[in-house]
């Protein structure tokens, strides 16, 4: 592997795959996790977020020097990988919802990947139709390149008349909630803004409701936790449709230090002062030996 | 996750301030792993651990041993291979953690005859912890004399998709069929009937693209012992609980000798040939 800060984004680490995860996937069973980190541990040195990014800021990286971070404040997260990073030492960050943790508002996403695990897609297909749906079409795809609060109002509604309130307040177990990430807080972990609701912020569809997805999120850990934070993590960030004026928007509505989080599949190497932009690697969940591979392979941002 | 084909009602477990839990099970690595994690969440509340094993003689048990089979067929390759496979793949699963988890271990097993757990001097020597749980991971139909003695509830997880899949092998006959829908982990109440009693709670286990049947098992056994914790924790905090009841009619209780050759041999060309990986593909292509 390449000097460099290596910043691994993971979901969860769990023994489960509910059906509100299993249509999306990214969740890493413990064991396999475990595997990750022994195997990653002989090619890089651990370390927090905050100490690979004063590093990072101070050019100071002459090896590769490896963090976690775990989006979506996934209640596996603080269970099974937050033990296991104990084990080496390290301090992770986990980026949250403001929805997500108060339950609020159930995932659009998990609600379409229960909707395709119990026949709920074709109540679905039916109502998407009006807006420019078309059978040939996959539902995720149409949903993402089509995003509008319309269209989450659909997959709401079938998604309530599924189940019950019972079975929906339930479904918010996947998450973490305000004393499991206070507790990681506590513990040294950093945690981050993941925007209120996880909507494609970063992509022209959505780019409108940047700030008031991230400022929301802000106030209920401003709430709940007693912080503000330094780093909002861009939900989903697809490298090929993040909007150009996703700099700009930023930049005009950060009026502090803050740094925005991405994916990008890069590693860190130069900082740019001007771009306060952090680059994560997303690997599909493979063999500890695969990822290290993976990673071998992976570029700088440039 | 809930059951959400299932109708739900609510029960009233027996209010305490004594959770005292006592444990049975039979005695691979997979029991251990639920031994020693029931035993991290609830340390002294967990007063005894029974490791039923067919090596011990049976204590209580005066029924006259069965006539020796006429003819002891020797157990075929493809079986101890099997047996091999599941073995191995809770080593590969479990070996690290265990380890990890012995710190929280107190309990030695108390070892007993599978056929003891019917007899009157083992209920009774149940009721001498006064439990308010039992908690069952393997083992056989128990019945209604022990489960009437337990002051609060009995609870079994199944590594299986209740209605659907009772009985044995439940997560192979789920891959059979190619129904990962129906690859799970069930909580359920214990009845005298296998897997049949009414579910707390039924989820399903984060595959890995590149398991086989056996890593499978091993990962849905893991899945259900951290959903008894939930269960268990819950009833502890609020006895109202919500379970949800089983129609008599539905589903298929599978027995050991419909696990065949056939079977497997037809499970090991599906994983032979990527289908794990296609069909997670798949389902999350929609």
């Amino acid at each position: 592997m390449k000097d460099g800060w290596y910043i691994l984004n993971y979901h969860d680490v769990s023994w489960e795959e509910s059906i509100y995860i299993r249509g999306i996937g990214g969740t890493c069973p413990p064991d396999i996790f475990r595997e990750h980190l022994a195997y990653l541990s002989k090619c890089g040195e651990f370390v927090s977020v905050q100490e690979g990014f004063d590093r990072y800021r101070s050019g100071d990286i002459k090896k590769p020097i490896i963090s976690f971070w775990f989006d979506e404040g996934l209640r596996g997260v603080r269970k099974y990988a937050y033990p296991l990073l104990e084990k080496y030492n390290v301090k992770a960050a986990i980026s949250v919802n403001g929805k997500f943790m108060t339950g609020k508002e159930m995932f659009w996403q998990f609600k379409l990947s229960f909707l395709s695990q119990v026949d709920g897609m074709r109540f679905l297909r039916s109502r998407l139709r009006k807006h420019g749906y078309k059978y040939s079409m996959l539902v995720s795809d149409f949903v993402f390149d089509n995003f509008s609060p319309s269209i989450i109002e659909e997959i709401d509604a079938v998604y309530q008349s599924s189940t019950d309130e019972l079975y929906h307040k339930d479904a918010f177990r996947v998450f973490d909630d305000v004393e499991g990430i206070k507790e990681l807080k506590d513990n040294g972990w950093l945690i981050s803004n993941h925007s209120a609701s996880h909507y494609p912020v970063g992509e022209d569809s959505c780019l409108e409701r940047f700030f008031d997805e991230f400022n929301e999120c802000e106030e209920v850990i401003n709430n709940t936790l007693d912080m503000k934070t330094e780093f909002w993590v861009l939900p989903f960030d697809r490298p090929a449709h993040r909007s150009k004026n996703l700099g700009d928007v930023f930049n005009k509505t950060n009026k502090g230090k803050r740094h925005l989080v991405l994916v990008g599949n890069e590693i860190n190497k130069e900082y740019d002062e001007k771009e306060k932009f952090l680059y994560r690697i997303a690997l599909p969940i493979v063999s500890g030996k695969e990822m290290v591979e993976h990673l071998g392979k992976i570029p700088y941002h440039v | 996750m809930l059951p959400p084909e299932l109708e739900k009602r609510i029960i009233n477990l027996p209010e305490t301030d004594n959770h005292a839990i006592v444990m049975i099970t039979s005695n691979d690595l997979r029991h251990k792993r639920f031994v020693y994690r029931l035993q991290k969440e609830f340390g002294d509340l967990v007063m005894v651990w029974y490791e039923l094993s067919h090596d011990v003689p049976a204590k209580y048990t005066t029924e006259k041993p069965a006539a020796p089979k006429q003819t002891s067929k020797p157990v075929k390759p493809i079986i101890k291979k099997l047996q091999e496979n599941y073995r191995q793949a809770q080593i590969k699963l479990f070996a690290e953690e265990i380890e990890d988890l012995k710190a929280y271990s107190r309990l030695e097993p108390v070892k007993i005859n599978w056929k003891d757990v019917h007899s009157e001097q083992f209920v009774n020597q149940i009721k001498k912890y006064d439990p308010y749980f039992f908690l069952t991971l393997g083992g056989p139909l128990y019945r209604k004399p022990l489960l009437d003695s337990i002051r609060g509830v009995t609870i079994n997880q199944h590594a299986g998709h209740s209605p659907n899949f009772k009985g044995t092998n439940t997560t192979e006959w789920a891959l059979y069929h190619r129904n990962l829908y129906c690859v799970s982990s069930t909580i359920h109440i214990i009845t005298t009937g296998a897997d049949a009693g009414p579910i707390f709670r039924r989820s399903n286990p984060c595959l890995f693209h590149k398991d086989h049947f056996t890593t499978i098992f091993a990962r849905i056994v893991a899945l259900g012992t951290e959903l008894m914790i939930e269960v268990v924790q819950d009833i502890i905090k609020d006895k109202k609980v919500v379970v949800f009841d089983q129609s008599q009619t539905a589903g298929k209780t599978y027995l050991d000798k419909h696990f065949d050759e056939k079977i497997i041999t037809s499970l090991t060309r599906d994983f032979d040939n990527n289908w794990l990986e296609d069909e997670l593909l798949r389902q999350r292509t929609f």
